[in-house]
């Protein structure tokens, strides 16, 4: 007879990775990190400005190269409240915060990023609000600490 | 600066990111007794299909060809753990340990043995000069002292060529 103890096996994976943003991406993040700039592409064709940037339009499926330098003030277009820890490491900010989805002057897509300096409940739909840069900018999204109002 | 120059000296970004899960699986019975044994009492095993009488190692519940169930432990082979080798290779490619993060040594020769109850098995050779092997080398299972193993197949060191 075989025991009626599972043999439990205990497993670990431990694997370190880089992944590039790409040629795109790089230069936005250049951008934010060199010169506190929020860079959107526009589509030569039908004028639409997106942040972040892509290299095909979704609208018109033109190729997009032209960078333009979108606002670092905007408008919140919907937010939500996090109140619970999940994941300590992995969480920008402790509880309660507030993330929302960011409509920069000049740009046609929405931006999702942190809200703060603001009470959660005092937060709204259509409230303006600006960029705040970190002192040290490591070229990732977080070099944008959070957007306050204005 | 003309464009193909700035496209050389453009500096590429990314994020680094580290993988870090632990995780619990059970071996379920079989596979569960086979690597206990090992480490245990430092015994190989294999389990034989009652229908077409092939050995199976590690043991299994059931046969892959015949679909049928076979003897639960002791009802097992005992294997004496020697054989010879039927081909190997050198491994030369730096393959990175997913459990660890770090890169493993190289080169390393791994090879197929045939055991002699009939039966093949993979593991790792102990001898790195490949003008000493050849098809038909006996060779014998070494595995690690008793208090470093941990009831993983790893428990086997490698295998060794013996004169006879």
């Amino acid at each position: 007879m075989t025991s009626n103890t599972p043999y439990i096996v205990e497993g670990r994976l431990f694997v370190p990775y880089f992944n590039y943003y790409g040629a795109l991406a790089s230069e936005f993040y250049r951008q934010l990190r060199d010169h506190k700039k929020i860079m959107g592409i526009k589509c030569p064709t039908c004028s639409k400005v997106y942040i972040p940037p892509r290299s095909t339009c979704a609208k018109c499926f033109g190729n997009l190269n032209e960078w333009v330098d979108v606002s670092s003030k905007g408008t919140v277009t919907t937010y939500t409240i996090i109140h619970y820890t999940y994941s300590p490491s992995n969480q920008p900010m402790d509880v309660p915060y507030a993330c929302g989805i960011i409509q920069l002057d000049r740009a046609d897509t929405g931006l999702c990023h942190l809200l703060g300096e603001m009470s959660p409940d005092k937060i709204s739909v259509g409230m303006r609000v600006e960029a705040v840069f970190k002192d040290q900018r490591q070229g990732n999204i977080l070099d944008i600490k959070y957007f306050r109002p204005v | 600066m003309s464009k193909a120059k700035e496209k050389e000296t453009q500096e590429y970004l990314g994020l680094s990111h580290v993988l870090n899960l632990s995780f619990n699986w059970s071996a379920g019975p079989y596979l569960g007794k086979w690597l206990t044994e090992l480490r245990d009492n430092g015994k190989l095993w294999a389990s034989r299909c009652p229908k077409c009488q092939r050995l199976l190692l590690p043991p299994r519940i059931v046969c892959g060809i015949c679909h049928i169930r076979t003897p639960e432990w002791p009802d097992w082979l005992q294997l004496s753990g020697k054989g010879k080798l039927l081909e190997w290779e050198k491994v030369v490619a730096p393959q990175m340990n997913p459990s660890t993060g770090k890169i493993e040594p190289e080169p390393y020769i791994h090879g197929n043995i045939l055991l002699d109850e009939g039966v093949t098995f993979q593991h790792y050779l102990e001898e790195q000069d490949e003008t000493k092997l050849k098809e038909g080398t006996r060779v014998e299972v070494v595995l690690k002292p008793r208090e470093e193993r941990q009831g993983l197949v790893t428990d086997i060191l490698y295998f060794r060529i013996v004169e006879e």
